[in-house]
């Protein structure tokens, strides 16, 4: 089972997306903010990561960085979502996702890092 | 008959009549003088063919003054007759008669001598006539004896001195001399005496009122017929007239002398003649240095073709009027002139040269330049008052107005001193210089902008001709960050910069190495545009605030546009959600029609935050090359499936159309074309899309049968929040016809309408086309922006 971490601080959505997901089978971890995702990234380490971009304590994009320069996590795919449809560097990561999403079509990009 | 043959052979002419004044002898003198012989016995009274009194009227015999001689005692007396000889000629006679009596004392005939006086009547003559001359003459003649006794008076020298002939004849001819002049008439009467003649001396004599006349006299000795000097002839003429005609030419030649213009005459070859104080002044020559001298000397080098064309108009009579020229000065300065130059003629007529007159215009040339440089400055401030007005960016301004006062005041440093609005306290900063003139290496030194900023607390003018001087008046601080000791800068200028409400909002600085360079004028210049920089300023002010809240606007479009769409996302997720559950009871069509109205919600905010990134200029795209064709039959397709109003009629041809641009963008460009079409067309069941390729552009129709727009309409249409007045009923916020335009806009396309009102509406957008040949290259780069 693929473990996925995410981090949304919006409550509907980190259920909503934390549902979809356990309906796929992924075995999935949300955190609400930066701090308590980085507390537990430096333990354990998931098969992909969902980064908010927007977070009342620091920015997707920066922890994407991180992870990216990271020797433990440089190789796991990071996708990252955001209200902000158009978002400039993307700091490495694999995907990107404008919200409102389609259901499907969160699922299948998802789906789509472990082909 | 002894006596008659003495008689008959005296040269003395004589002859008798008889009683009756019958001739009864005359003698062969007789005969002579009458050049005839007359018959005795016969002729009565004189034996001339005719006879004539002295002054030529005929006599006849009868009444001859010998007839009357013969008749009367008393008449017994020499008298002069004339007589006509029979060759034509006359003669005078000078008549002796003399009665014959008898013994009883009875008249018994008349004897009668002739004397022929007719060389005497010859200089008589020429006494009469030199009398009259002498007389009638304008000048004074007079003669005077070895003592200066005045023998003879005419009636010039009545009229010249005033004493008549009877008042003169016989006084002193010292009478007429001045006191201060009597040895002239001892000089003259011992040339006389010596037999010399004076010849037109100019003196002055007094007439009888004691009025001095100036006259011009000529003295000749006078001799008696053995040739003994008795006296002197004089002939004086008054020359008060030609004294008049010489002081005219004394009073001109003063008035060349005095003339401030340069009076200078030259003959035909150039060469100077005359040379007035005037042209020793203008030109720096003196007159001996010139006399002699070409003319040319006064010419600067480029212009001595010049006096060539002068000579030539001179020697063909005509005249130079007011000509405006140079010439050099003595010291090789160039001086404006204005000149005027004659031809000067002798007393034949024939032109001998020019006179030219030169007047220094110097003086309004000066004038003329200041006047210049003033218009100049008038367009400069003009210039600048519109340049500075129409910037509104701080730096802009203070630049431009810097530059433009360093240049206005022929500053060789200029610099601007602005109080930041971010700034608090104090904040005089240096913000724009303008360097001319300073050698390198003499650079002001502006690094101490605080104590630059003492120059305008007083909030007045500054301006001190030589900073080096100037150590007791000047208060701490000064010069304001220019060194006294080793200063480029002796000239100082300073102009604060005041705002309408009063405060002192910057300054402007500046300094020259000449002292003294600023005037009143700069001064006034100065402050003028910075009253108008003030102005600028404070536009500027407000546009930066303006500029600022309108950033803070975009901020928060866009936080409120993040904020909006996360509740969309999960409201969106759920209904998904529940129409994939597909429950019993759970009528799909409401779930759509709510997935619907959340994708248009969030179409709204995503225009919103578009309109504000537009604004913001940081809307960007992501280039990529694809055929329009291709897309539009996916979007249509998609389109006609959830419109269920109308149809949509497409047209367009089996070309690809290839472009290069945002694909997102486009699409959201055509989406609202056919959202508006079907939204302003309630009444139709239709809309029409056709696509055109031509050889560089794609162009792309949508056209419906609704509403159309009013000529008014149509201007205003792309136009940001705009909605038709008429279109109440039907939702939007006016952003999408604004969006579509900048999309299109940045697409480097063109988007037009054609419409009519009450029949509907075309739009029409045409965008450039991505050639065939770099088509493949590109379509895989998927390149960004």
């Amino acid at each position: 089972m693929k473990k996925i971490f995410i981090v949304e601080d919006d409550e509907g959505i980190r259920e909503l997306v934390e549902f979809l997901l356990t309906t796929q089978d992924y075995s999935v971890q949300a955190f609400p903010n930066a701090r308590t995702f980085q507390k537990t990234v430096k333990e354990q380490v998931p098969d992909l990561f969902l980064l908010d971009i927007m977070l009342p304590d620091g920015n997707g994009l920066d922890l994407c960085k991180d992870l990216k320069e990271s020797e433990e996590t440089s190789h796991i795919p990071v996708v990252l979502m955001s209200a902000h449809a158009n978002v400039d560097r993307l700091e490495g990561a694999n995907d990107f996702i404008a919200k409102p999403f389609d259901v499907d079509e969160l699922l299948l990009r998802i789906g789509k890092q472990f082909a | 008959m002894h006596f008659k043959e003495l008689f008959d052979d005296s040269p003395v002419a004589f002859y008798t009549c008889d009683a009756n004044g019958k001739i009864s002898y005359y003698n062969r003198s007789a005969a002579a003088l009458w050049g005839r012989e007359p018959v005795v016995g016969e002729e009565s009274w004189c034996g001339s063919l005719k006879l004539c009194s002295p002054d030529g009227s005929p006599l006849p015999k009868e009444d001859s003054p010998m007839a009357r001689a013969a008749k009367d005692e008393r008449l017994q007396k020499p008298f002069e007759i004339k007589i006509e000889l029979p060759e034509g000629s006359f003669r005078n006679l000078l008549v002796y008669p003399q009665l014959k009596h008898n013994e009883k004392k009875e008249i018994t005939g008349s004897y009668f001598t002739l004397v022929d006086i007719s060389d005497r009547h010859k200089d008589h003559i020429k006494q009469v006539t030199l009398s009259a001359i002498e007389q009638s003459s304008d000048d004074a003649i007079v003669s005077k004896d070895l003592d200066g006794k005045i023998t003879s008076w005419n009636a010039g020298a009545e009229r010249i001195f005033g004493y008549t002939e009877k008042e003169a004849l016989g006084k002193q001819i010292t009478m007429l001399i001045p006191q201060d002049r009597l040895n002239e008439e001892t000089y003259i009467i011992s040339n006389i005496r010596e037999g010399k003649k004076i010849d037109h001396i100019e003196t002055i004599r007094l007439d009888k009122s004691g009025k001095e006349i100036p006259i011009s006299v000529t003295v000749s000795p006078l001799k008696d017929a053995s040739g003994k000097i008795i006296g002197a002839s004089k002939v004086a003429r008054d020359i008060s007239d030609k004294l008049q005609v010489e002081e005219k030419q004394a009073m001109l030649s003063a008035i060349v002398e005095s003339s401030d213009d340069a009076i200078v005459s030259k003959d035909l070859n150039g060469i100077i003649m005359s040379w007035n104080r005037g042209a020793e002044q203008i030109f720096g020559y003196m007159e001996e240095e010139v006399i002699g001298k070409s003319i040319k000397i006064l010419f600067p080098k480029e212009r001595l073709q010049e006096e060539d064309v002068i000579i030539n108009r001179v020697i063909n009579g005509k005249k130079i009027d007011h000509f405006e020229t140079i010439r050099r000065h003595k010291s090789g300065r160039e001086i404006p002139v204005s000149i005027t130059v004659s031809p000067i003629k002798d007393s034949h007529g024939r032109i001998i040269g020019a006179s030219k007159v030169a007047r220094d215009i110097s003086a309004q040339v000066e004038s003329q330049v200041a006047m210049e440089k003033y218009i100049k400055n008038l367009e400069i401030l003009n210039s600048v008052g519109k340049s500075i007005s129409e910037k509104l960016d701080v730096k802009g301004i203070l630049q431009r107005v810097t530059d433009a006062t360093t240049d206005l005041t022929g500053a060789a440093y200029g610099a601007c001193f602005y109080k930041n609005t971010g700034e608090k306290e104090g904040g005089l900063r240096l913000f724009t210089t303008s360097e001319y003139q300073l050698p390198s290496g003499n650079s002001v030194k502006t690094s101490h902008s605080r104590v630059f900023e003492s120059s305008f607390i007083p909030e007045e003018v500054v301006r001190v001709d030589d900073i080096s001087n100037h150590h007791n008046k000047i208060k701490k601080g000064f010069p304001f960050g220019i060194s006294t000791q080793n200063s480029p800068i002796k000239s100082y200028l300073a102009v604060p910069i005041i705002s309408k409400s009063g405060f002192l909002i910057g300054g402007l600085q500046f300094g020259h190495p000449a002292a003294g360079a600023f005037t009143e004028e700069h001064e006034l210049m100065v402050m003028n545009i910075a009253a108008q920089a003030a102005v600028s300023l404070e536009n500027s002010k407000l546009f930066e605030q303006v500029k600022s809240l309108s950033a803070k606007k975009d901020e928060f479009i866009a936080l409120a546009s993040h904020e909006l769409k996360t509740p969309l996302t999960t409201i969106k997720g759920y209904i998904q959600v529940l129409s994939k559950l597909k429950q019993e009871g759970m009528p799909q069509h409401f779930l759509s029609r709510s997935l619907n109205q959340v994708d248009k919600l969030n179409t709204l905010v995503e225009d919103l935050l578009n309109m504000s990134r537009i604004e913001a200029g940081q809307l960007n795209f992501h280039l990529e090359v694809f055929d329009l064709k291709e897309m539009l039959h996916d979007l249509i397709d998609t389109f006609t499936y959830s419109s269920q109003t109308h149809k949509v009629v497409k047209d367009l041809g089996n070309s690809a159309a290839m472009i290069e641009g945002d694909k997102q963008r486009i699409e959201q460009a055509i989406l609202n074309l056919l959202t508006n079409a079907i939204k302003y067309s309630p009444r139709a069941d239709a809309i029409y899309v056709s696509l055109e390729v031509t050889e560089n552009h794609v162009r792309l129709k949508v056209r419906d049968e609704g509403i159309g727009l009013t000529e008014d309409q149509k201007r205003q249409l792309f136009t940001r929040f705009y909605r038709a007045e008429d279109t109440t009923g039907i939702s939007g916020l006016g952003l999408g016809l604004y969006l579509t335009k900048q999309i299109i806009d940045r697409h480097r396309g063109k988007i037009e309408v054609t419409s009519e009102y009450g029949k509907g509406s075309e739009f029409c957008f045409t965008l450039p086309m991505k050639k065939l040949e770099t088509q493949n290259r590109l379509y895989n780069s998927n390149s960004l922006r």
